[in-house]
Formats: C-alpha cells, structure tokens, sequence
C-alpha cells in the first residue's frame, strides 16, 4: 500500500467517523443545545434557533458527507480524472453554498452563525476551484490518451 | 474534426495489415485503431514519421484538410 493509498483511507475512515458524529449530534441535538444554552447562560428562545437551524443543514451535511465518500472511493479504486467525480466535487460545492446561505440568513438571530457561514463561503469557492481543475486535468488525461 | 487521416486508404495501396503495421511502427494495435477511425486529438512527429517510413508516402498521403 503506497503513502497516496494510505492518506486516501485514513481520510475515508475520517469521514466515516464525522458521519457518525453528526448522525449522534443529530440525535443528542435538543440535549446538547440545553447544555450549550446552560453553560453559555444565554436566553431560551435561541435554542428554537440553534435546532432550527441545525436541522436544516442537517440534510445537506449528510449528502456532502456521502457525495465524499463517493469521491474518496473512486480515488481509492484509481478512478481520479473522471467525470462522475466532477459532479461530487460540483454536488459538494452546492452543499457547501446553501449551509453558507442558511447560517448567513441565520446569524442575524445568533452572531457566531456568521462565522459558520464565512467559513461555507469559503469551502464553496475551494471546491469550485477543486472541481474546475479536475475538469481540467480530464480534458488533458482524454487529449494525452488519444495522442498516438 | 477538419483533419481527416487517409491511413486506411494507404495501407490498401501498399496491402499492409493493421497488425503488420501496428508491430513495424511500434504502437498497440488499439492506438491504430483510434488513428485509423479518426478519434485520435494528437499525432506524434515520430509516430508519423514511422508511418511515411513503413508505409513509404507522405504526411499529405495520410493527413487531408477539410472545410467543415
């Protein structure tokens, strides 16, 4: 097993494990937002806020998470300059945009949320760039392969 | 594409087989076959140097310039 094998697994075995983590985040939700609000000693009515907005983003995480699970197993199989993963880096970049759009929208009610969204800006923009590159190197890969 | 490759029509001047020629310019038969169908985006100066050798032409005897 070569080191870009063993880097590509250790990232699949990551994400398994954020799965898994904001599958359990899901669930414990309305308990670890009462906690957050007691510890934090801040007003009730933001934890309607909190889980709303959670929630929301909820299924957009999940499919980000699976459209990179996808991706890390066609790069596992060898299959890297393919257009199917094109479409996960493009689906991911969507995900991305409308956490950002959400928790934007959402920190006029709870500031932290802006920074949520700053940071859903940004990975949007990296992985529209990612994508574009691998759109690119497609083109070169299909041109190099039908040089004879 | 405007570049239409001929080899098919030299190699039956010169009754020489896609494999006979695929072996004597060094490429896979597939590569040929890409060649021969008009898929191929790029030809190789050594490629088709090897084929005006082999096949005894030109460049203009293999490659032809059409307006779309």
């Amino acid at each position: 097993m070569n080191a870009h094998t063993k880097s590509a697994r250790l990232t699949l075995c990551l994400t398994f494990l954020i799965l898994i983590a904001v599958i359990a985040a899901a669930v414990t939700l309305p308990w670890l937002t009462d906690w957050y609000i007691c510890k934090t000693g801040r007003n009730k009515e933001l934890r309607s806020v909190i889980m709303t907005v959670c929630y929301i983003c909820l299924p957009a995480a999940l499919a980000a998470l699976y459209s990179l699970i996808r991706l890390l197993k066609n790069i596992l199989d060898g299959e890297i300059f393919i257009h199917g993963n094109v479409l996960h880096l493009r689906l991911l970049s969507w995900y991305c945009a409308a956490v950002a759009l959400i928790t934007l929208a959402a920190g006029y009610f709870y500031l932290p949320f802006y920074l949520v969204g700053l940071a859903a800006v940004f990975f949007t923009l990296i992985l529209r760039v990612i994508k574009n590159v691998f759109a690119a190197a497609i083109e070169i890969k299909t041109e190099n392969e039908l040089t004879v | 594409m405007a570049i239409i490759v001929n080899l098919d029509v030299m190699m039956a001047k010169r009754k020489i087989s896609s494999g006979e020629l695929a072996e004597k310019i060094g490429i896979t038969q597939a590569n040929l076959s890409i060649l021969k169908t008009g898929k191929a985006k790029a030809i190789r100066f050594s490629t088709l140097e090897s084929i005006c050798r082999v096949l005894d032409c030109q460049p203009a005897d293999i490659l032809e310039y059409r307006e779309e």
